[in-house]
């Protein structure tokens, strides 16, 4: 499942946010997570109850109720690390595109490498559940009528390999472009003294 | 058991220009006798390279092709036509060179100087009834639909009895259930005949009666991963990030 604590996470490792900040930044970037304010600060509560977050400061906002300052929170040690073995977690097949998602979001240059493993553990995990499908047995090759069980049968399989063929495809094509950007990041990268 | 085919870290390169396109990155794959592997991959991924270069109609840049224990890119040309009459077997879709052939004379024709004319011509005929196109006995490759022109490839392949067949999307175009007859009669061959079945396809629902799948794209092959081998969950370690502002 796609972890929405660990993509708050993320975004205050990029930088240091307050509640409603961190609310449009995710309607920016992930929007398909439609998170509201109030979850948000759900997030942030328990993120500081694990230690994986601390107050860094406080901020007065223009136009803020009661003109209170807004808290704002940075990631721990603790956070950080958290973040990061989150994203060299292989992600649970079912949701990998939406986990997948975040962390290509939350990525930089120096993520790349590490990702392309995780994309080709995807499709190993993927084909792994293509090849748990059972066919019924081969149709009778001098023609005649399929009996309808056996179609039924074929239509479900069907479905199930039209359905790991989409998140093959979209893999394969995260994968091109990864490695395309690791070849360019080397290329332009000068190396550093040893 | 070793393998009836076996491609060995073999990669290749298309140079246009100044851009090289690198097909295949260190490639190996084995197609035992009896086994049926399918690839999928998209269209430009390097499928029919690939198939090619497993045929021995194509030789890689680096990495080794061993077909029966011999290297295929040691054996000389006039060996490796003898394979490719008897022994591997190429399907694809072009069909016949002259569109006057009768596809029982089509199918019959690598056994003519072999077997004879009406040797071949009974053969033919089995063939297509095994493949269940005997309709199209004395049809033209023009008259034909896709399904049929699938099924007469693979007995024009079959007849041969060869031990290795390779095949390039042979279910193109096809509805489901014809889709499935053409991969039964493929799933036979490997089973009945014992004989090896590589094929490459853009789609996954026909490499569901095949015993091997693998994965092809931007040169690199992946095969399934194998939980009873008790493989550990990968955690990969990250270099620590910067904090900006």
């Amino acid at each position: 499942m796609l972890s929405t604590k660990h993509v708050v996470l993320g975004l205050l490792l990029e930088r240091p946010g307050y509640g409603y900040d961190l609310q449009q930044r995710m309607d920016e970037r992930f929007s398909f997570l439609q998170l509201s304010e109030t979850a948000i600060y759900r997030l942030l509560d328990s993120l500081q109850r694990d230690g994986y977050i601390e107050e860094s400061g406080r901020k007065v906002i223009g136009g803020t109720r009661r003109g209170s300052p807004r808290v704002t929170y940075a990631p721990t040690d603790a956070g950080t690390a958290e973040f990061q073995q989150w994203m060299a977690q292989p992600c649970a097949t079912a949701a990998v595109r939406e986990a997948l998602h975040a962390k290509l979001i939350l990525s930089d240059p120096d993520d790349l490498p590490q990702l392309v493993e995780q994309v080709m553990h995807q499709e190993r995990e993927t084909l792994a559940e293509l090849a748990t499908f059972q066919q019924p047995p081969a149709s009778d090759a001098a023609s005649g009528e399929v009996p309808w069980g056996t179609v039924a049968a074929m239509l479900v399989n069907d479905a199930h390999a039209r359905r790991l063929q989409a998140t093959i495809s979209w893999l394969q094509q995260v994968r091109t472009v990864l490695r395309a950007r690791i070849a360019e990041h080397e290329r332009t990268t000068p190396e550093s003294p040893s | 058991m070793t393998p009836l085919l076996s491609l060995h870290d073999v990669s290749k390169t298309y140079v246009r220009g100044a851009y090289h396109f690198n097909v295949l990155e260190s490639v190996s794959l084995d197609v035992h006798a009896g086994a049926f592997v399918a690839v999928f991959g998209e269209r430009s991924s390097g499928k029919t390279t690939l198939l090619k270069i497993a045929a021995g109609l194509e030789r890689p840049d680096s990495g080794s092709v061993t077909f029966d224990g011999r290297d295929l890119s040691a054996v000389s040309s006039r060996d490796l036509a003898a394979i490719h009459r008897m022994e591997i077997a190429w399907v694809d879709r072009a069909g016949p060179s002259s569109d006057e052939l009768m596809m029982v004379d089509y199918i019959g024709l690598p056994l003519l100087k072999s077997h004879g004319h009406s040797v071949a011509t009974r053969l033919a005929i089995s063939m297509l009834s095994r493949v269940g196109a005997k309709e199209c006995t004395s049809a033209r490759w023009g008259d034909l639909s896709d399904a049929e022109r699938a099924r007469i490839t693979i007995a024009h392949a079959l007849i041969r009895e060869p031990r290795l067949l390779v095949l390039d999307d042979p279910t193109a175009g096809l509805d489901m259930i014809e889709r499935d007859r053409v991969l039964g009669l493929l799933r036979a061959t490997a089973d009945e005949m014992h004989s090896g079945v590589l094929m490459a396809v853009p789609d996954m629902p026909a490499m569901m009666r095949s015993d091997d799948v693998l994965s092809l794209s931007g040169g690199r092959l992946l095969g399934p991963a194998e939980h009873d081998s008790g493989e550990e969950a990968v955690v990969l370690e990250f270099p620590r990030r910067q904090q900006s502002g």
